[in-house]
């Protein structure tokens, strides 16, 4: 485990110049969200930063891809401890984005207009979704090894956008789902929207569960090509 | 003790075979892996150091496989190649951070010493050092932990020649306490020349010869003649035979020079010329 821990701080020691890229896009949610003063706003730079969050979890493989083999691979670890420091170092990323996103909604909670409770469910279910497309986006990169550069950026990029422009237009469609409470999805929004807390647990419990599963899968999958 | 011992190993790509390579590497040595691009000698160090999977054979470091102890078998090799493996933002400082981090006997000081010792620089990123400085701090990284094997994989391609003495003499020194031994892979053969104890000569994934050096001098001769000193059963014996207007050069087995002609000169040939006379008259 120890070795896992390891390579997630190599993995962020890879993203020192986009740290910095990082501290930029907080301020400019910061500057946009003290400007845009509405509820779903607040929301919004939480789905931001996590989408951003997406996108630079990828730089890693990219980084490797650009090395010569020899350094990473004969380091004194199983290749497995190498995946899940990768996994490792992309939740606890992820993490971080939400907090900071969560940080941008602090004008909102100030104003009354959104609750402390509302932020953090908000920011569980997105953190878990987030957990759940970059899993999907770890494992499409261990199995199918694409070294072009350009084939590597799409692939960097989609999962990011899908997240959260997928996530924008779902958000404002279960919003109008919601209106309808007649109808047995708008009930079960109401029912969610009540009980915000249980489906942020929910979420995250299944996205965790999803994550070390994928992890587990690629680790064995590095391993075979080594052993 | 062996500190290398690979058995009949395997590998199978589209185009391209690597078959039945086999040999044992005493401590305290060095064996020249030598053969012409493409001949499988990246293969073969990629299948020791476990970077791919080998499709048969059994490789073992100090008496050890990898599946026994993956973690130790990595930490016996010292890996040197031909590019700087090093991620292109970080600095000496990040690399002996990780190194601290994995490795049990990395030793910082000794690490610094070598750095500063080389004139290499802290807080400059790696992708901006030269290539002569990338090899360098490559084998500081490795010379600051116990290792057992060290691997070049091409690595004195390109560099001037006061870099590549002093690799060459890095590597002498290792071998030095006769525990540790070098596997130095190379198309190159005027290094090899200088510091390899065995060679293996390696051509389209299939061992041609593994010996000492000297055995390998003793075993072959290099014959010079005129023409009218060529006959039909010298030609047939000679290897690599090169017909000039005034003259021939080949490579011949000692135990066949009987068939030459008296007034053929006989010399010592050099592992260049041996190599170079073997891939012509398997090309041909």
């Amino acid at each position: 485990m120890m070795d896992a821990v390891r390579f997630m701080k190599m993995d962020f020691m890879k993203m020192k110049t986009q740290a910095k890229l990082m501290a930029l896009v907080v301020l400019v949610v910061i500057a946009f969200a003290s400007k845009m003063m509405g509820e779903t706003m607040g929301v919004w730079s939480i789905l931001y930063m996590i989408f951003m969050g997406i996108i630079l979890c990828s730089t890693p493989f990219s980084i490797d891809n650009m090395v010569a083999d020899g350094f990473i691979k004969l380091l004194p670890a199983r290749a497995r401890q190498r995946v899940f420091g990768r996994y490792m170092f992309a939740a606890v990323f992820l993490i971080v984005c939400t907090v900071l996103g969560s940080f941008t909604s602090i004008p909102y909670v100030i104003k009354g207009q959104i609750t402390v409770g509302y932020i953090l469910s908000q920011g569980v279910i997105f953190l878990s979704v987030g957990l759940f497309i970059n899993s999907l986006q770890y494992v499409f990169s261990y199995f199918f090894e694409i070294k072009n550069q350009q084939w590597l950026s799409i692939i960097r990029l989609l999962p990011g956008f899908i997240f959260f422009f997928g996530g924008s237009v779902l958000m404002d469609t279960l919003g109008e789902m919601q209106e309808g409470t007649r109808n047995k999805i708008g009930m079960v929004l109401n029912y969610a929207m009540e009980h915000q807390g249980v489906v942020a647990f929910v979420f995250l419990a299944a996205a965790v569960v999803f994550t070390m599963l994928c992890a587990v899968v690629c680790g064995k999958r590095e391993e075979r090509k080594e052993a | 003790m062996n500190t290398l011992e690979v058995c009949g190993l395997q590998k199978n790509y589209k185009d391209f075979c690597l078959k039945d390579i086999s040999l044992e590497l005493p401590a305290g040595y060095i064996c020249g892996y030598v053969g012409q691009n493409g001949a499988g000698k990246t293969t073969t160090l990629d299948l020791i150091t476990h970077q791919k999977k080998s499709d048969g054979g059994v490789i073992k470091i100090n008496g050890m496989e990898y599946k026994e102890n993956p973690k130790k078998y990595k930490e016996m090799i010292g890996y040197v190649r031909d590019m700087c493996y090093f991620p292109n933002d970080f600095t000496l400082l990040d690399i002996q951070r990780i190194l601290k981090d994995f490795y049990e006997t990395f030793e910082e000081d000794k690490f610094m010493n070598l750095c500063k010792k080389w004139n290499l620089p802290e807080k400059k990123k790696i992708k901006d050092y030269s290539k002569g400085m990338s090899i360098r701090l490559m084998f500081a990284g490795i010379l600051a932990r116990d290792t057992k094997l060290l691997i070049l994989d091409e690595a004195t391609n390109g560099l001037d020649p006061v870099v590549k003495q002093e690799v060459l003499e890095i590597l002498q020194d290792y071998i030095q306490d006769g525990e540790r031994s070098v596997l130095f892979s190379t198309h190159i053969l005027s290094d090899i020349e200088q510091i390899a104890d065995y060679i293996f000569f390696i051509h389209k994934g299939k061992k041609i010869f593994y010996d000492t050096k000297e055995e390998i001098a003793e075993k072959y001769l290099l014959v010079k003649g005129g023409l009218e000193e060529l006959t039909d059963a010298a030609s047939g014996k000679i290897k690599g035979l090169k017909k000039t207007s005034v003259g021939f050069e080949g490579i011949i087995e000692s135990d066949e020079s009987t068939c030459l002609s008296v007034k053929c000169v006989l010399e010592k040939p050099t592992i260049d010329k041996i190599v170079v006379a073997f891939i012509k008259d398997m090309e041909e």
